[in-house]
């Protein structure tokens, strides 16, 4: 239930920023197109700008010295003298995540689907399905890290499981999402099983796997940084912290930077892909 | 919304519970039998540990200590998100650039935000810190969705009775946010507990993370288990107290039929 | 009662015409057209060069087929929308200052009521927002006078759409406006329930008759309720046909089921079937 009310709050929220484009939209058609193009870059990038310009005045007007928190400018320098380094760890993190979300997907739809075909199976899970929806399963690391060994494998079975939740919920709600009526229709026209999943329940549960997966990568790098932090197996987490215990502070927010900004690509590729489908299929 | 809410047959709470006590059982003969290793405690080894060792005290009140830090933190992220969520509906300029900033912090992995947090409050208030950060998206985006679930036509009406800004704000859209606010509140619970414990991760001694963490170092996995298991009977009771409340608000200020 | 509206009322009737039954202010569209952009630079004309009257305490239903514009031209009464061109006047004065004096009251086909406020709450509303002291013996009388005796303390969810239209309607009357604004009020109800709430809309009008637009697809509501029918042609609306429609009130069952009654029915419905037609050629 929880996953589907975020579903819910995700919809409802999107609608409110199409309001925006709306509103630029409409004062566009007397204004020029350039000017609407500075106004969009002026309103989707200022954050950016807001959050470098704030963080290095907080370094400044709080004295701190660079061992706690070094300016922007010195970490960007040091990214940039190291781009090989730090290249190869975001890499490693970002197979790493890749792979979890894709094992964790496959996992999620697959037994969404079972659960659509059995009513045992769906009812059997339901009660597990209920718990595992608040279980902080990121505070389960450890346990796994024992249970899996100290390897890359068990950092993709991380990132995999924590992926898996939010598709397994949110296809099962998704498969069952078919507009009213509609099972009703099918069925009358004599349509089987297998054909009311192939044009009913697998086009119903489109959008909603599409929401899933834009959460389930940003809990995939999480999971994975996570998992790297703990374990001091390798990637942007190994590095993390590493640089953190022997006190090279620029490099640890290099890292950190670096961790920030693949995360936000991975979403945004995510949410492209996903704009992309809901255009093809929703 | 809720499609599991349709009336169940007896036999669909039977396969449920059928299915649950299945996963219980089976859990407990991997654990028992050692097939998958020694690492997996059976269920009655995790229950020993809570009845008859010394660790039980130990273990509920680190338990008790991360839910506080939880919950502190959770408070700290209701009121930032509620703050900044009132400030965007009401000046609606920010709304973009304040929807990509909360995108961007909800998209940081936990341990990237370590070198921040650690630079910026004492290692005793990290936890909270650390929950207030999980928890702040999900509020937020839930505030925002709430202020602007009142209907257009509703708008429309209290305009035409030259309603102000202010009287809008306070008359329409705080109430109409309050259920989709405590659905969202749910949502951020369990999360607040993810950020509590990785906190704790970040170097205190008290709380259900060390526990975690020193147990995995020792070995001591029933003890271990007995942790995690705690760590979920917290995010269920939290959980559970949120979804009660969501219930009465839903009932309160919910929406016609 | 009449007395202190007299008061109220902004500007006085004019003095060439004899005052009229009612009360309120005229409301004068003058050469108003709306136009909505859209996206790329594309535009629609809702409204084009209308031009209507309303005299004070006078009910004109405005009809048309769907997408004719008549929703905009209310909603530019109310305030809602500013036109492209032309100019809406209410007593004298632009929309938007009547809504801020709070002399505005208006109803949706949509109930729009707080669902988190009882019937009472509900309709104290309009007075919470004009920053003016609720008056308890008004919304009572207005709940007996809607039919809701009973229901005071009860939630919009726990009543019917029926009730909660009576609940609207009551709302928007609550601070005796100088100009009442009807939106499709009964629109979404079944034809049983419209029927019995148009009688009622006609009692209550009846008791203060104030300056109303009634916006309708349903020609026997028009007629049933309306001192002048305007016909709007598909969009661009523009003013078609004005109707008077000559029954005496209360207009009961009886007279809806005279020739006379059915003559007019037929002839509008035959008006609004040809423009609808012209409409699909345009589409």
């Amino acid at each position: 239930m929880t996953a589907i009310d975020q579903a819910t709050l995700l919809d409802r929220a999107r609608p409110a920023s199409d309001v925006i484009d709306r509103d630029m939209r409409s004062t566009g058609v007397a204004t020029h197109r350039l000017r609407r193009v500075l106004i969009h870059l002026v309103h989707t990038l200022w954050p950016v700008a807001f959050l470098l310009v704030a963080w290095d005045t907080w370094v400044t007007v709080k004295h701190l010295p660079p061992a706690v928190a070094p300016h922007p400018g010195t970490v960007l320098r040091y990214v940039r003298a190291n781009p090989g380094t730090f290249a190869g760890d975001a890499l490693d993190t970002c197979v790493i995540v890749l792979g979890g979300l894709l094992v964790g997907a496959v996992g999620g739809i697959a037994l969404a689907t079972v659960s659509w075909f059995s009513s045992i199976a769906r009812a059997a899970i339901s009660g597990p399905a209920l718990v595992t929806q608040c279980l902080p399963v990121a505070t389960m690391v450890p346990v796994l890290a024992r249970i899996f060994g100290y390897n890359q494998r068990t950092v993709v079975i991380i990132a995999a499981l924590i992926a898996f939740f939010p598709v397994l919920v949110f296809t099962t709600a998704g498969l069952r999402a078919s507009p009213p009526g509609t099972d009703d229709l099918f069925v009358v026209l004599g349509a089987g099983r297998i054909q009311r999943f192939r044009h009913l329940a697998v086009p119903s549960a489109i959008p909603r796997l599409l929401v899933s997966l834009r959460l389930s990568i940003v809990a995939a790098v999480v999971g994975a940084m996570l998992a790297q932090w703990i374990m001091g197996t390798s990637g942007l987490g190994y590095r993390l912290v590493t640089a953190q215990a022997s006190f090279r502070t620029a490099e640890a927010w290099g890292a950190s930077l670096v961790a920030i900004v693949l995360s936000v690509l991975l979403y945004s590729a995510m949410a492209a892909l996903c704009r992309l489908a809901d255009r093809r299929f929703g | 919304m809720r499609d599991a809410d349709a009336p169940r047959p007896l036999t669909t709470v039977i396969a449920s519970v059928v299915g649950s006590v299945a996963i219980v059982a089976l859990w407990q003969v991997v654990g028992a039998t050692e097939v998958f290793g020694s690492s997996i405690s059976p269920p009655s080894k995790i229950l020993d540990v809570f009845l008859h060792s010394q660790d039980s005290g130990l273990i509920q009140k680190a338990a008790l200590v991360t839910g506080s830090e939880a919950l502190d933190g959770f408070l700290w992220g209701l009121l930032l998100a509620a703050i900044v969520g009132v400030v965007v509906v009401v000046v609606p300029v920010l709304r973009r650039g304040v929807d990509q900033l909360a995108t961007i912090q909800s998209a940081i992995p936990f341990v990237a935000l370590a070198p921040i947090l650690l630079a910026n409050f004492t290692r005793e208030e990290i936890p909270s810190a650390m929950a207030t950060a999980t928890v702040f998206f999900t509020i937020y985006v839930a505030m925002v969705a709430g202020l602007q679930s009142a209907s257009a036509t509703l708008h429309d009406v209290v305009a035409v009775f030259g309603s102000s800004r202010r009287q809008r704000l306070l008359r329409v859209q705080i109430p109409a946010a309050i259920p989709v606010l405590a659905t969202g509140l749910k949502v951020a619970m369990p999360l607040a507990i993810v950020g509590a414990v990785i906190g704790e991760w970040f170097g205190v001694s008290n709380g259900i993370g060390p526990v975690l963490l020193i147990s995995l170092r020792d070995y001591e996995m029933p003890k271990m288990w007995a942790a995690a298991s705690a760590t979920v009977v917290v995010a269920l009771v939290l959980f559970g107290v949120m979804a009660f409340i969501e219930r009465i608000a839903t009932d309160r200020f919910g929406g016609a039929s | 009662m009449r007395a202190t509206m007299a008061r109220r009322s902004v500007a006085p009737p004019p003095a060439a015409e004899p005052p009229a039954a009612g009360r309120g202010v005229p409301i004068t569209l003058d050469g108003v057209s709306k136009r909505f952009a859209m996206r790329r630079q594309r535009s629609v004309d809702a409204v084009s060069g209308l031009s209507l009257s309303v005299a004070a305490g006078e009910l004109v239903a405005l009809i048309g087929p769907s997408g004719c514009g008549k929703s905009t031209v209310l909603r530019m009464v109310a305030s809602l929308e500013a036109p492209t061109e032309g100019q809406v006047l209410v007593g004298g004065r632009a929309p938007a200052e009547l809504a801020r004096s709070h002399r505005l009251g208006v109803a949706f086909q949509d109930n729009a009521l707080l669902p988190w406020s009882t019937v009472r709450a509900n309709l104290a509303l309009p007075y919470r927002l004009a920053h003016r002291p609720v008056d308890k013996a008004r919304i009572e009388s207005l709940i007996e006078l809607v039919g809701l005796g009973g229901f005071e303390d009860a939630r919009p969810r726990q009543l019917s759409g029926g009730m909660r239209q009576r609940v609207s309607i009551a709302r928007s009357i609550v601070l005796e406006p100088d100009v009442l604004l009807l939106d499709e009020p009964f629109g979404a109800l079944d034809a049983v329930t419209r029927r019995r709430l148009n009688m009622e809309l006609q009692r209550i009008w009846m008791e203060d008759p104030v300056t109303t637009v009634l916006v309708t697809h349903d020609v026997d509501e028009a007629l049933l309720l309306a001192d002048r029918v305007v016909v709007l042609s598909p969009r661009p609306g523009r003013v078609r046909t004005i109707k008077d429609v000559p029954f005496a009130r209360p207009r009961t069952r009886e007279v809806t089921r005279t020739p006379e009654f059915h003559a007019l029915v037929d002839e509008l419905t035959a008006e609004l079937d040809l423009l609808s037609q012209s409409a699909d050629h345009d589409a």
